[in-house]
């Protein structure tokens, strides 16, 4: 593990440096890509101008989740989730094959590769929603920061779920760009609290696709309403890591390269 | 030569109707969530109508502005940039018709694609599983103010590609304008509801003419009698939009010509 951090390390490095080669361009994506994820924040503000909002959450509540949301999705997307973006363009060119020469655990090494030096913006950005959030609520515990970070620690695992089931589904289908439109849905699911959904949606959105890992339970946990439902999506969630990385390597021992 | 070079671009699209049909998927999904959220604010609020919307217009305003923006969508600058930056623009030069009109017939040839592979199963859900929030609106004004958005939203997209003579990169500054021009037509939500000041210099922009005019065009918000004033008719605003087109189409063709003499490819 420590050899992977390393190369890991040395991978983003270089993704950074090779970026900064053209650093003004690099700049302007950076802001690009906060700028994008605005779009949670913008609709929360429209609601909350324009109504009282969701009941039981203040404005600065649901700017939390906010935040965390995209904090858990910006470390997610730079460190591990570019396997997606790799898999469309390694497959397209016929490059995997060189992946599955080297020495290493095949996904490890797939990861390595994927860093994306665009999407730390989008975990600075999140810090510093999160961060702002933060400073307009009362009554924020120690313990509750513990969980909070424990939590978003496993909405992170919700993340590398995705990554490996939509970069499986890649394999399979190839050419396939817009399987970031259905990572967006889950998303968009998990930016909201569990109470505006019907209770089936709720059960099924803890346990099976257990989403409200990655921003409304760190946000629960953090301002104290704790459930056993924290419970049940953490269960979940490393059964579906599990499950996840058996159907990765298995998707990918059935991989024929063009040379088949 | 323009109805072969249509065909063309159709059967192109087939090869690719796995990426269009993700969109039957997704947009209902994105309904759904869009429903609980709203059904949620209008219920906790007990409010019948937010900013003049009932809550069956809004889930209507953002069904048909789905439709509008998979009916004028276009990603003209990406390909610009994408020749200009490889130097291949220089073979649009050879060619007997240019690359704006090229780009428009595949654009056309594109979003009737899309029309029926996205749009027709889209609505046939929405029909089985939203009907109650539909609400059935004004056909015939709605189709021209499409019509006039189409044409704008590609002049406007191919002025963002043109960029590109003089910056060549331009991907990330594409990205931001066109997130601002999503935000500003109206797709994201009603314009309405944004804070009065932004509302007002929104309105002075070409932008909204896009999406949130002829949603609302849809949903009646504009008379055709002229009981309360000229400028609150359909007839106005699609004047006003008609304008913005001719003028960006001017802009557009004025930029082009800068363009074209200062562009230098490769043994150019």
């Amino acid at each position: 593990m420590r050899s992977f951090l390393k190369l890991w390390f040395k991978s983003a490095k270089l993704q950074i440096a090779r970026r900064m080669a053209y650093r003004g361009e690099y700049f302007i994506s950076l802001i690009a890509m906060f700028i994008l994820e605005l779009i949670g924040p913008l609709l929360i503000f429209i609601i909350y101008f324009n109504s009282e909002g969701f009941p039981g959450w203040t404005f600065y509540e649901v700017l939390l989740v906010q935040g965390i949301l995209l904090t858990v999705k910006g470390f997610s997307f730079f460190s591990f989730a570019g396997i997606i973006w790799n898999s469309n363009v390694t497959l397209m060119r016929g490059e995997f094959d060189i992946v599955l020469l080297k020495p290493r655990n095949t996904l490890l090494m797939f990861i390595c590769e994927s860093f994306d030096a665009e999407d730390i913006a989008k975990f600075i950005g999140g810090l510093l929603i999160t961060t702002y959030a933060l400073s307009h609520i009362n009554g924020i515990t120690l313990v509750g920061i513990g969980l909070m970070i424990a939590l978003m620690i496993l909405g992170v695992g919700f993340y590398f779920i995705i990554a490996l089931l939509a970069s499986s589904f890649v394999f399979r289908f190839i050419r396939t760009f817009r399987i970031y439109e259905v990572m967006d849905i889950f998303e968009l699911v998990g930016r909201y609290p569990k109470s505006i959904y019907p209770k089936a949606f709720g059960t099924l959105f803890t346990t099976l696709i257990p989403i409200f890992i990655i921003a409304v339970f760190p946000a629960n946990a953090l301002l104290g309403r704790l459930s056993i439902d924290m419970v049940f999506a953490s269960v979940s969630i490393i059964l579906l890591i599990f499950i996840s990385l058996k159907i990765w390597f298995a998707t990918i021992r059935r991989y024929a390269s063009a040379g088949g | 030569m323009k109805l072969n070079i249509l065909k063309t671009y159709w059967k192109e699209s087939l090869a690719y109707r796995a990426e269009y049909l993700i969109s039957v998927f997704v947009v209902p999904m994105r309904f759904f969530i869009l429903v609980f959220i709203w059904s949620a604010v209008y219920g906790a609020n007990q409010a019948d109508v937010i900013q003049g919307y009932t809550l069956s217009n809004l889930i209507t305003y953002f069904m048909i502005s789905t439709f509008v923006f998979i009916a004028i969508f276009n990603d003209v600058e990406k390909t610009l940039e994408k020749e200009i930056k490889k130097g291949d623009f220089l073979i649009y030069l050879l060619k007997p018709v240019n690359f704006p009109v090229l780009e428009f017939m595949k654009k056309i040839a594109r979003r009737f694609f899309a029309i029926l592979i996205e749009i027709l199963p889209i609505m046939i859900i929405f029909i089985l599983f939203f009907k109650e929030y539909l609400v059935m609106g004004k056909i015939g004004f709605f189709l021209i103010s499409v019509g006039i958005a189409f044409v704008s939203s590609y002049v406007i997209y191919l002025l963002i590609g043109m960029m590109a003579f003089w910056l060549i990169n331009i991907r990330s500054l594409a990205w931001i304008l066109d997130f601002a021009i999503q935000f500003a037509s109206g797709l994201f939500f009603p314009l309405n509801l944004l804070p009065p000041t932004i509302e007002k210099i929104l309105s002075f922009l070409p932008f909204k003419y896009l999406i949130f005019v002829p949603v609302n065009m849809y949903l009646g918000k504009y008379s055709t009698g002229f009981e309360s004033g000229f400028t609150n008719t359909v007839y106005f605003q699609l004047l006003i939009q008609l304008l913005w087109c001719f003028i960006l189409i001017l802009f557009a063709c004025f930029v082009w010509k800068k363009a074209i003499r200062r562009f230098s490819g490769v043994g150019a």
